[in-house]
């Protein structure tokens, strides 16, 4: 185990250096925690011509739009207007050093391009940063669905004592009236003072505006046969086909951003943790206490949030089962999986291709996958290819990168079992020395 | 299951929460011994009831010992991380049948290698394919004999070779590599299950001098009575089987082979079929007993979905209260008192999806 665990440090530290602020150019100022300054951040996203919330995102089917939109919180200007502001407003953390922008990075595809994201003094947690593109087709929130909706779910990194650190959501609300900007912004989206709830409602629509659907993928499939080159084509016939990434990762006109929003154990990291110990640990610490901040707790501070979904519901099947993530816009939002142990897209197709890492509780549909160099290299530029026009510049970038590591360091290649020339589950059963039989 | 609860097994008195989630998280693991697993028995033994025990079930693995195909021997690690979860631990765990796909010497060692794995005492019951190439010669050379009984805490159990073949012969230990022939469920070339005149005299023999007041479990893997001949849930003695059973009070018959639960009462004799590991079948065209309760149709992307282990509580009266433990969905229990109401007391859930 210390072992594993060395090799898991070194290879933490190596993503983070590979990938810390790749997206971003050299000669970028960093702010606080590591992130891109907040004025680069909205420069750029004025840029990236984003909806003022007069009228529903492009690239979406209004059916879906419609059926996404929440009774009470009908997209509107004003609306999200007090919510990008309230994004990158680090006054709302205790110590003014976090907003949401510090690990939902603009300039690093809505992400912070680490494995875990950092909060107030400099606090490491355990999950991985998920982009905040999209999100108007993505619930429950959270890799554990911790939270119904977006509106719940964007007041509860304020008060996490590891990300912005606030004592209490009253603390942040008597925080917003003495702000002087702010009663005004309120009142005019919501008609009435700052509360938490609207807080909440005002993030999740402008967060809903972040809508990146425009990739050669989608000019591809609407008719325009040269959008796609050969080799992304046959990637997207193995998505769909052999390499079964559809089945959770459904592309269609239901499933516009490619998650079936249901959660799987897909043994990410499986290998490292003892589920069992960690499931009485964990019921132990949920006898005492589960509210929603309890549970956001051991999420994001405890190795108990390596159980996942299971936290949540606290239901056997669900032991090591995250949320699928959107494939929309992947090329730009590495390293990968809830703990970001990942790299590149090459290590996810690896992980994947030798049927996960067995454990008691893997999804029963992940199984390996016998996939060739070839295909994998089809595979990866087709998820490319899912990347909108907008953020072509980063997915270049990643492109290179991610190409160039992949040639000399694939930690999750395992041909043997890909090939099913080894079962995974036969060394739960024989010794080490003979699974191979 | 929301809401606080006592604390179990630890006196933390004056702890506070975040204090106590501080202790947790320093990775104290030497606190968590109790009755704190996701099994944990809703109703644990109450003093002066000590003989209210459980045992859990597997059933129907289905190995083939093909690394090409391994579903089926990850869902047999599955059930036996499951057991081994179970908290407080079963008395025993019955294996119900079909260990094996094609009854291969091969896939039984390697089954009877995976339940090596399993902590508390296993109790084997043959199936109608760990008996497909020999007669079940492989089989009794690995686990025994496969009709037996014994007493634990009160209750008689009762193993029977419910799968045996009509024309088969007197003796099946004579009839090495006889059985032959399509796997198919369906085909009607097969003969019929039956427990068999030999099969009988030792069940009657087994139950000799109980009294009719001990509750009696009886371990089949084809279920005793007869609902669909097609895919052989069907036994073709069953009725004079049953007269066997009908003298005692409270008889519970627990069997596997239809790969989903179904529930049945005749007479005083109750019939409980258990969840597979390998995969879920659907609902037979006919014979569905009306004791059964609706099930959602299971997920065919998710292949654990409709699958799953069961476990048996016994109360100290001899009431058996059998829970289903899917792998994709909440348990389901089907209590004694709903089997002797005719199922008005106790209504289990109802499906959320259409069935077959």
């Amino acid at each position: 185990m210390t072992f594993f665990r060395g090799t898991f440090g070194a290879l933490a530290v190596f993503a983070t250096s590979v990938w810390f602020g790749l997206p971003s150019t050299p000669q970028d100022a960093v702010g606080p925690h590591g992130a891109t300054p907040i004025d680069v951040q909205e420069r750029r996203l004025d840029a990236l011509r984003i909806g003022d919330g007069s009228a529903m995102p492009p690239g979406v089917d209004p059916e879906m739009w419609k059926i996404h939109q929440p009774e009470d919180n009908a997209i509107d200007p004003a609306r999200v207007a007090l919510g990008r502001k309230l994004f990158f407003d680090a006054r709302l953390s205790r110590d003014a050093s976090v907003s949401c922008a510090t690990c939902h990075d603009v300039v690093r595809g809505f992400g912070d391009a680490r494995p875990a994201s950092e909060g107030i003094d400099g606090q490491v947690g355990r999950r991985n940063a998920p982009p905040t593109m999209n999100l108007f087709a993505v619930a429950p929130a959270f890799w554990d669905g911790r939270s119904a909706t977006l509106e719940v779910q964007a007041i509860q990194p304020l008060v996490n004592p590891i990300e912005m650190g606030m004592p209490s959501h009253d603390a942040v609300v008597a925080k917003l009236k003495d702000i002087p900007e702010y009663p005004p912004l309120f009142r005019a989206a919501y008609g009435r003072d700052p509360n938490i709830a609207d807080t909440g409602r005002a993030l999740a629509a402008f967060q809903r505006m972040l809508v990146f659907l425009g990739a050669p993928f989608d000019r591809w499939r609407g008719g325009a046969a040269d959008a796609m080159s050969e080799s992304e084509r046959r990637g997207f016939a193995l998505y769909e086909g052999k390499a079964r990434c559809a089945t959770c990762h459904p592309l269609n006109a239901s499933h516009p951003v490619g998650t079936d929003n249901l959660f799987h154990n897909t043994g990410v990291s499986a290998d490292k943790r003892d589920f069992e110990k960690l499931v009485r640990k964990v019921l132990l610490a949920l006898d005492y206490g589960n509210s929603t901040a309890d549970v956001d707790h051991l999420a994001l501070a405890t190795d108990m949030g390596e159980l996942g979904r299971f936290v949540v519901t606290k239901r056997r099947h669900d032991i090591g089962a995250f949320r699928t993530p959107q494939v929309r816009n992947v090329a730009v939002t590495a390293p990968y999986m809830h703990d970001g142990s990942m790299a590149t897209l090459w290590d996810v197709v690896d992980h994947y291709n030798k049927g996960g890492i067995d454990n008691p509780f893997l999804d029963g549909g992940i199984e390996a996958l016998a996939l060739s160099e070839a295909e994998i290299d089809d595979l990866v530029a087709f998820l490319f290819a899912l990347t909108d026009d907008r953020l072509a510049g980063p997915k270049s970038k990643a492109r290179e990168a991610q190409y160039e590591r992949s040639r000399t360091v694939r930690p999750f290649r395992d041909v043997d079992a890909a090939s099913r020339r080894r079962s995974g589950f036969a060394s739960r059963v024989f010794d080490e020395k003979d699974a191979g039989k | 299951m929301t809401g606080p609860r006592a604390p179990r097994g630890i006196d933390v008195g004056g702890v506070d929460r975040r204090a106590f989630l501080r202790v947790v998280s320093a990775g104290v693991a030497g606190l968590c011994a109790g009755g704190t697993g996701p099994f944990a028995a809703p109703d644990a033994p109450t003093p002066g009831r000590a003989d209210a025990f459980r045992f859990a079930v597997i059933a129907d693995a289905h190995l083939s010992v093909d690394p090409r195909n391994d579903r089926a021997e990850k869902a047999l690690l599955r059930a036996v991380a499951d057991v081994n979860a179970m908290d407080p631990q079963p008395d025993f765990v019955v294996f119900g049948g079909d260990l094996a796909r094609d009854g291969r010497k091969d896939a039984l060692a390697f089954g009877a290698r995976i339940l090596k794995a399993v902590k508390a005492p296993v109790r084997m019951v043959v199936g109608d394919h760990d008996r497909h190439l020999d007669g079940g010669v492989a089989w009794r050379a690995l686990f025994g004999d496969d009709a037996y009984a014994w007493t634990h805490k009160g209750v008689r159990f009762v193993v029977v070779n419910g799968v045996r073949r009509v024309g088969e012969g007197a003796s099946s230990a004579t009839r090495d590599g006889a059985i032959q022939g399509p796997l198919h469920a369906d085909d009607r070339r097969w003969a019929a299950f039956e427990v068999g005149e030999e099969g009988r005299a030792r069940l009657a023999a087994h139950l000799s001098g109980v009294t009719k007041e001990t509750p009696v479990v009886v371990l089949s893997h084809g279920p005793l009575y007869k609902l669909h001949r097609g895919w052989n849930l069907w036994t073709e003695d069953a009725e004079t089987v049953q007269a066997i059973l009908a003298p005692f009070d409270r008889v519970t018959v627990v069997h596997a082979h239809a790969h989903q639960p179904l529930a049945h009462r005749i007479g005083r004799i109750d019939f409980h079929g258990m969840l597979a590991t390998a995969f879920p079948l659907p609902r037979p065209p006919e014979g569905v007993p009306p004791l059964t309760f609706p099930i959602d149709r299971p997920n065919p992307f998710n292949p654990a979905d409709g699958c799953g282990i069961g476990w048996v509580r016994i109360a100290a009266d001899g009431t058996a209260d059998v829970t289903h433990a899917w792998w994709n969905r909440e348990p389901t229990t089907v209590t004694g008192r709903r089997m002797r109401s005719g199922g008005v007391e106790d209504p289990p859930p109802r499906a959320r999806r259409s069935s077959y």
